[in-house]
């Protein structure tokens, strides 16, 4: 039996599956946002409220005031932020330097520190966080930013050298060629001609890279207690108290969640136009 | 400049990447496996080299064969499968012309900044057992009669794990399978529409050989990542009830964590390792007889 659909509405047909996915995707996120400014009463209620019936914002104002956690909900965040935006820098600069000695390169090692890379990521967090753990207690970097920099650096500089990498192969070397030939140097060719050019190739591994750390748990759990804690322990801490509030959790949650939202939306030409942009030859 | 002193610029602008990963990831592997070789006392925190011995344990502990190994295979291919198929097609609506693709391209974004902590936490909520949206909902269509403990019931606990872990995981999928459709010209689609190719021809002949690629390492990365997966299980169910979600990573982490094994822990997660790395390997042999 054929259904006949006139030509005009075929177009709109795609609208089901744009909507169905669209509703798959942002429901959750949806709901924690709707849950997290509700009141406990309310949150625990049978049947569930679609819609808060008296929203508060109470429950921000609790966790940004209270002392919850292993430290401040506050601080967390800031430690966040500070780690996260080091964390983008180095990957963006060395991540770029070490793209372009992949892409343009051609030294001995470079297979072996390709495969060296590429093996970073099948390493279990688990395998080597207690190595780490008594690395960082004898080199003082235990519970400090600098340890987390440095340590969320090494877990993203494969990707991000890869990605540029993929850049600047697509990054014709006339360029610099022709640069060296009116005179450049090796240097000055790779940083004021190659560099630039790939600036949208480093815009989307800060992107990615500014939201991977401060989506990272596991190191950042074990590995700090007071003074470099993130967000994400911050939550997780909420979560293990034996008086378990569930408005923290949601809170802290949606506090940790609306920036990263917001920063990813704003930058979400960015993103893309790197990532398409040569970024994928493969 | 001569060819020498050229490559050595590269070595040098490669040196600092190079050093911090073998520094804070490399190094500390190989201390992992030399911990793997012995057993650290509790309280002392001194270190005694046992060989083989944790190895010997780990070929005779149950609980790894019977059911962390299994879960582990269990979880990572049921979560890289959806996921990437879901991906896929998302990418696809998502490359099509249409009004509001732009804002559907935005919407996709969205799911990608949740960090799998705030993953796991809406999940463990959605399926809360008595206040839960997901009960609340499969009741009202009477789908189901009674509340269920999605989370808390061994049958269905992995399951449920596994939704959460493939809506986290499919907007990243999603958005580099996008990139990478939206690097194919349309030109080509237009010269296959000329050559008379209908809409199923254009997608398998046109649309499937420009991903394919991507797909095959995008399934290589997924791959590394689902079978070290460790946040959305800690975050949703501690690797319970009783082991029914417990996976490498975590039962790993439990070894040490919890019982204070970190010698044997570390054999494990070595294990782990070496798994993953077989796996990858044996993916890559396969694809380059191709």
């Amino acid at each position: 039996m054929e259904i006949r659909i006139p030509n005009r509405l075929k177009k709109y047909l795609i609208y089901i599956p744009v909507i169905l996915t669209s509703l798959m995707m942002l429901v959750p996120v949806i709901w924690l946002l709707l849950s997290s400014i509700q009141r406990t009463v309310d949150i625990m209620h049978i049947p569930p409220f679609l819609f808060p019936p008296s929203p508060t914002l109470k429950n921000f104002t609790d966790v940004l005031v209270g002392v919850g956690g292993r430290a401040t909900f506050r601080d967390s965040f800031l430690n966040s932020l500070i780690i996260s935006s080091a964390t983008t820098v180095i990957c963006v600069l060395l991540g770029s330097t070490a793209g372009y000695a992949f892409s343009r390169g051609s030294f001995r090692y470079k297979n072996s520190v390709f495969i060296l890379l590429l093996i970073t990521q099948m390493i279990p967090e688990v395998a080597i966080v207690i190595p780490l753990y008594y690395l960082y207690s004898q080199i003082n970097l235990l519970d400090t930013i600098i340890g987390m920099v440095l340590l969320n650096s090494a877990i993203l500089l494969p990707y991000t050298s890869w990605l540029m990498r993929g850049f600047f192969d697509s990054l014709s070397p006339d360029f610099e060629e022709a640069a060296m030939i009116d005179g450049c140097s090796k240097l000055e060719s790779i940083f004021r001609i190659a560099m630039p050019l790939a600036a949208p190739g480093m815009a989307a591994v800060a992107i990615f890279s500014f939201i991977e750390s401060w989506n990272e748990f596991f190191y950042a759990f074990i590995l700090t207690n007071v003074n470099a804690t993130t967000v994400q322990v911050a939550i997780g801490s909420y979560m293990g108290k034996a008086t378990y509030k569930v408005t923290n959790i949601f809170a802290s949650a949606t506090l940790s969640l609306i920036p990263i939202i917001i920063f990813a939306i704003v930058f979400r030409n960015y993103l893309m136009k790197g990532l398409t942009e040569g970024g994928l030859k493969f | 400049m001569s060819r020498k002193s050229v490559n050595w610029v590269f070595a040098l602008l490669m040196l600092p990447t190079v050093a911090i990963v073998v520094g804070l990831l490399i190094f500390p592997l190989f201390w992992a496996g030399y911990m793997s070789l012995g057993e650290i006392e509790v309280g002392t925190l001194k270190y005694s080299f046992v060989g083989l011995e944790n190895y010997w344990t780990l070929l005779g502990d149950v609980t790894l064969w019977t059911k962390v190994i299994g879960n582990t295979f269990y979880f990572a291919i049921a979560a890289m499968v959806p996921s990437t198929l879901i991906g896929l097609v998302l990418a696809l609506l998502a490359n099509e012309d249409f009004r509001g693709v732009k804002i559907y391209r935005t919407l996709l974004l969205i799911p990608y900044a949740v960090s799998p902590v705030a993953s796991g936490i809406i999940w463990k909520w959605l399926y809360h057992a008595q206040f839960g949206l997901l009960n609340y909902v499969l009741k009202e269509l009477g789908i189901i009669s009674t509340y269920k403990t999605w989370l808390g019931d061994p049958s269905t606990a992995m399951q449920m794990v596994i939704i959460a872990e493939v809506w986290k995981s499919i907007p990243f999928l999603a958005i580099l399978l996008l990139a990478r459709l939206q690097t194919v010209p349309s030109d080509i689609y237009e010269a296959a529409k000329v050559d008379g190719a209908n809409k199923v021809q254009r997608f398998f002949h046109v649309t499937i050989p420009a991903i394919k690629s991507t797909l095959v390492i995008l399934l290589l990365i997924e791959a590394m990542w689902s079978f070290r997966s460790f946040t959305t299980i800690y975050t949703l169910t501690r690797g319970g009830p009783g082991n029914a979600t417990s996976v490498m990573s975590y039962y790993a982490y439990e070894v040490g964590f919890h019982f204070f094994k970190f010698g044997y822990a570390s054999a494990l997660a070595i294990l782990n390792a070496v798994l993953i790395m077989v796996i990858c390997l044996a993916y890559i042999k396969v694809l380059s007889r191709e």
